[in-house]
């Protein structure tokens, strides 16, 4: 809605200064053509009639501005690239971002600074081929800026025989326990991932991420088998099975 | 029989020559008076505080009435009439004269700068630096007479 009312403001300005610049032409035209007493010659619409078809032209764009904007989706978020962001479900808790630093696409990471983001405090953990920077609300609340954002950066190797699993996860600050995320497995390996999202004063944010290889992607096959026989209900986890992996929590006060 | 003739030139020497060949006399002393329909003198009889003046048409740069009383403004003076305000417009020639307004004639020529109102209006500066304005009612008319 901000942009729709620079847009009518911008668009109300230009009108002024042409309707204004329409009157000067008018006056100069209407004082020369009665000085000179010559009385044919094309006539200027004049200003009261020109008032009236500015106005119409205003209406009628405002209305179509309006009518373009209440068919739009109503989106939190920017709808550029949202082929490559995930959204965890559909009170939109937070999204991620997957893509490399030499995209040049419109996305979440543009609105943002690695470096520093004003009414954010910056925190950086590093763990092993994985770096996490994060940026923690310091600001009030508002319905426009999230809680959270943390840039996640692989420093590893990447060859063709590697993939990358990542996941985000709202946990419960009193047991631990994952409440809801979503994570992605054995996909290509990014530079760089963004995660974005809010939370409550019970929850953290958990953020894992490993590298494996084919090797370990076996051997993780063979001990989820086996898991499955014994029927125990404790299941191995994949990153114990990874090349490197890494985690972060994210807490907000 | 003898005749005072009160015409407008575009008459005056045909009727005058006719009226002769039948063997009327033409006076300025006479108790008959032949008058033409719009007859203009050409003159305006005002008073200022010496006494009656006798204003040229070509000289009224407009004309306006206030309550009761109607003014006839030239470049410099302004005299007060006893004629109203529909009488005047009435002997002013059409095409030399315009009405504004309700209250106000100008004389065409007069006009030195104009100035359009943003509801259908002009308000207009003179020659003499008075300041009259065109009235919605007189609107129209006043841009078809100048063509604007």
């Amino acid at each position: 809605m901000f942009n729709v009312a620079r847009i009518i403001i911008l668009f109300v300005i230009i009108a002024a200064v042409l309707m204004f610049a329409y009157y000067l032409i008018y006056t100069h035209n209407i004082n020369k053509k009665i000085i000179s007493g010559q009385v044919s010659g094309r006539k200027m619409v004049d200003i009261p009639k020109m008032i009236m078809i500015a106005a119409i032209i205003v209406l009628m764009f405002l209305c179509a501005l309006f009518a373009k904007e209440a068919n739009r989706p109503q989106m939190k978020y920017s709808r550029n690239n949202y082929a490559v962001i995930d959204i965890s479900d559909n009170d939109y808790k937070y999204a991620s971002y997957a893509g490399s630093a030499n995209l040049d696409d419109a996305s979440f990471a543009k609105m943002y600074s690695k470096e520093k983001n004003p009414g954010y405090d910056k925190e950086i953990v590093d763990d092993g081929d994985f770096k996490f920077t994060i940026f923690k609300r310091s600001a009030e609340a508002d319905s426009f800026h999230p809680d959270f954002l943390c840039f996640v950066d692989y420093n590893g190797k990447k060859t063709s025989d590697l993939s990358l699993s990542i996941s985000g996860m709202f946990c419960e600050k009193a047991d631990n326990k994952n409440s809801f995320g979503t994570g992605s497995g054995g996909g290509e390996i990014y530079d760089t991932m963004l995660f974005i999202g809010n939370l409550d004063e019970k929850s953290f944010f958990n953020i894992s991420a490993w590298i494996i290889d084919k090797e370990g992607e076996a051997l993780y096959s063979e001990a989820m088998e086996k898991a499955f026989e014994e029927d125990k209900g404790e299941f191995p986890k994949e990153e114990d099975f990874a090349v490197s992996s890494a985690s972060a929590d994210i807490f907000i006060n | 029989m003898r005749i005072k003739l009160r015409l407008n030139r575009a008459l005056q020497e045909s009727v005058k020559n006719e009226l002769i060949e039948r063997g009327i006399e033409i006076s300025e002393d006479a108790g008959l008076i032949l008058t033409e329909e719009g007859y203009n003198s050409g003159k305006i009889s005002c008073k200022d505080k010496d006494g009656i003046v006798i204003v040229e048409m070509s000289e009224i740069y407009y004309v306006e009435s206030m309550g009761h009383d109607v003014f006839v403004h030239t470049k410099e003076n302004t005299y007060k009439t006893d004629l109203r305000l529909y009488r005047i417009e009435q002997e002013l020639p059409e095409n030399k004269f315009l009405r504004i307004s309700n209250s106000v004639i100008i004389k065409s020529d007069v006009i030195k700068k104009i100035r359009p109102g943003l509801s259908s209006k002009f308000y207009l500066t003179l020659k003499n630096g008075d300041n009259v304005d065109v009235t919605r009612t007189y609107y129209y008319k006043f841009k078809e007479f100048y063509g604007i």
